[in-house]
């Protein structure tokens, strides 16, 4: 049985188990751990099957309604009152209340009352909770395959330089993926790459974030060269790739770019790619352009944007060195300050590529043929346009489950045949 | 030895050049220079010494940042006003040709998040 067939049975398995879970012990945890303990603030995911005025009142009831998800049908809401809290504790220890009753209807809407992931409950328990909720809202992890791959790697070993405005290296998907040396800022001239933008934070929680990453167990460096607002220059970015030449990082990502580009910059690039495999944004003017240091050629992946129907995102830039894409629209990460957001652009596609590259590398430290594997195991797409679609796809969407697959199977003949010779011995 | 790398570059080529740096400067505010030459210990010893005089010069106004791992360095002059930016590269121009060597000097572009 190929490993793809073994990845999904087993995974098929632990969704089964996911929905007995939820059932029972879930409830349990809510009464025991929120109600009765009473923290002071907690924040509930709510799943309904149809919003109307009279669900919003209700809900309004527990707590203050911070956000209502485009793509999937949950609500976000902020608990703070004791109010809201008494009320939950009807709707969960007694259901026959004249409160519970009152609001039948509203409550027959909901299917399901979570807690979000901020909630400190035991570690296990916690990640099989807020991970279930996340695996139905991330819609781009599941379409490049990246959980399917998790169950093999997690990117261990591996270290991810991420060229951007800084990362928040205490947001809690991210706090454990960086050590002692978190970076450098190049644009102070500090130790200290803190994101004062959200961009790299953004980034950073597509590659390795704990729940809206790929790569989770990778180790981070953030190289800060673009200011607050997102503007910096080549100086700096040379400056950067020097610094990843120096500190023996396997994986660089760029989710920026210039139209121009000094040879300078393509000479470091090229200096680089012998030691690490150098990903950048294929711009976000949707139109015929290169974007540099993307555009370099060899040296660098090129990466574009597609959406939730794996459809070419009108913003990206379409050229013949583009290499990949990932989903690069509404794409949920982590903003600094423990928050989240879903952005769009190249730039959200990119750490797609990095991350599942680095899945790749963790079982794999030879990178020499791991572009070629990428690129042979892309998802061919398909949509009509006036120009070669390998302008907007590349070699199509990325597939981590189908690369880690053809490594292992790379992997398995090797020890075939070793295990052959020995056997003639 | 040091070889000298064009030895008939005639007036025209020169005049070529020296727009071409005009150009740079006024458009860049950080540029890369690179000396060519085959003899790598002279151009670090003159790397070293441009260094050493921009800073003397300008100090804290300047940044010299010394590539180590592709020929060249990288000068930020942003907080030089066009005149003295002008002086920078006339002392840049100085030393290559008194050394003969080729001088390239790049503009370096702004970048921005996707």
């Amino acid at each position: 049985m190929d490993l793809d067939k073994i990845v999904i049975k087993e995974f098929e398995k632990r969704k089964q188990k996911f929905k007995a879970f939820d059932k029972e012990q879930f409830r349990a945890q809510i009464i025991k751990r929120v109600i009765e303990d009473y923290h002071d603030n907690f924040d509930l995911l709510v799943r309904t099957r149809k919003v109307n005025r009279p669900l919003i009142k209700f809900l309004q009831k527990i707590g203050e309604i911070v956000y209502k998800y485009k793509h999937v049908p949950y609500i976000a809401i902020k608990t703070s009152d004791r109010e809201g809290r008494d009320l939950l504790k009807h709707f969960y220890e007694d259901k026959d209340s004249t409160l519970i009753k009152e609001y039948r209807n509203q409550i027959n809407l909901l299917s399901l009352i979570d807690v979000a992931s901020n909630y400190r409950i035991e570690p296990g328990e916690k990640t099989t909770v807020a991970k279930s909720v996340l695996e139905e809202e991330l819609w781009n992890l599941s379409m490049i395959g990246a959980y399917y791959a998790q169950r093999v790697s997690q990117g261990e070993g591996v270290n991810v330089a991420i060229i951007d405005t800084g990362v928040d290296y205490n947001h809690k998907e991210l706090k454990d993926n960086f050590g002692l040396n978190k970076g450098y800022d190049f644009v102070r001239g500090t130790k200290d790459p803190f994101d004062y933008n959200g961009h790299g934070t953004h980034v950073a929680g597509t590659i390795a974030g704990r729940n809206t990453g790929i790569a989770y167990k990778s180790r981070l460096f953030a190289l800060r060269i673009l200011d607050e607002n997102g503007f910096g220059s080549e100086f700096n970015l040379i400056k950067a790739l020097e610094y990843c030449i120096d500190n023996e990082i396997d994986l660089i990502n760029m989710s920026l770019g210039s139209q121009y580009a000094s040879t300078a910059l393509e000479e470091i690039c090229n200096l680089a790619s012998k030691k690490a495999i150098l990903v950048a944004a294929a711009g976000n003017e949707g139109k015929y352009l290169p974007e540099y240091p993307a555009a370099f050629g060899d040296s660098v992946i090129s990466v574009a944007a597609i959406n939730e129907n794996k459809q070419h995102s009108y913003f990206s830039n379409l050229h013949e060195t583009v290499d990949i894409c990932a989903p690069g629209e509404m794409i949920y990460s982590s903003i600094p300050n423990n928050k989240y957001d879903s952005y769009s652009g190249t730039s959200m596609a990119t750490p797609h590529i990095t991350g599942s590259l680095a899945l790749a590398l963790s079982i794999t430290k030879d990178p020499s043929f791991l572009e070629e594997i990428m690129k042979s195991s892309a998802e061919k797409l398909n949509q009509e346009f006036d120009f070669p679609k390998e302008y907007a796809f590349g070699f199509g969407l990325i597939r981590v489950d189908k690369i880690i697959g053809k490594i292992k199977n790379v992997a398995y003949k090797k020890h075939k045949r070793l295990f052959k010779k020995l056997m003639q011995l | 030895m040091v070889e000298e790398v064009n030895p008939e570059k005639d007036e025209n080529e020169r005049k070529d050049e020296k727009e071409d740096l005009d150009s740079i400067i006024e458009n860049h505010e950080q540029i890369y220079i690179r000396l060519e030459s085959k003899d790598e210990l002279t151009t670090n010893e003159l790397y070293l010494k441009i260094h050493r005089d921009l800073l003397e010069k300008y100090d804290s106004q300047i940044e010299v940042y010394r590539l180590r791992t592709i020929d060249g360095m990288l000068l930020d002059y942003s907080r030089l006003s066009y005149e003295e930016r002008k002086q920078v590269s006339e002392y840049l121009t100085q030393i290559s040709e008194a050394e003969n060597l080729e001088l390239i000097v790049e503009g370096l572009n702004p970048i921005k998040y996707q």
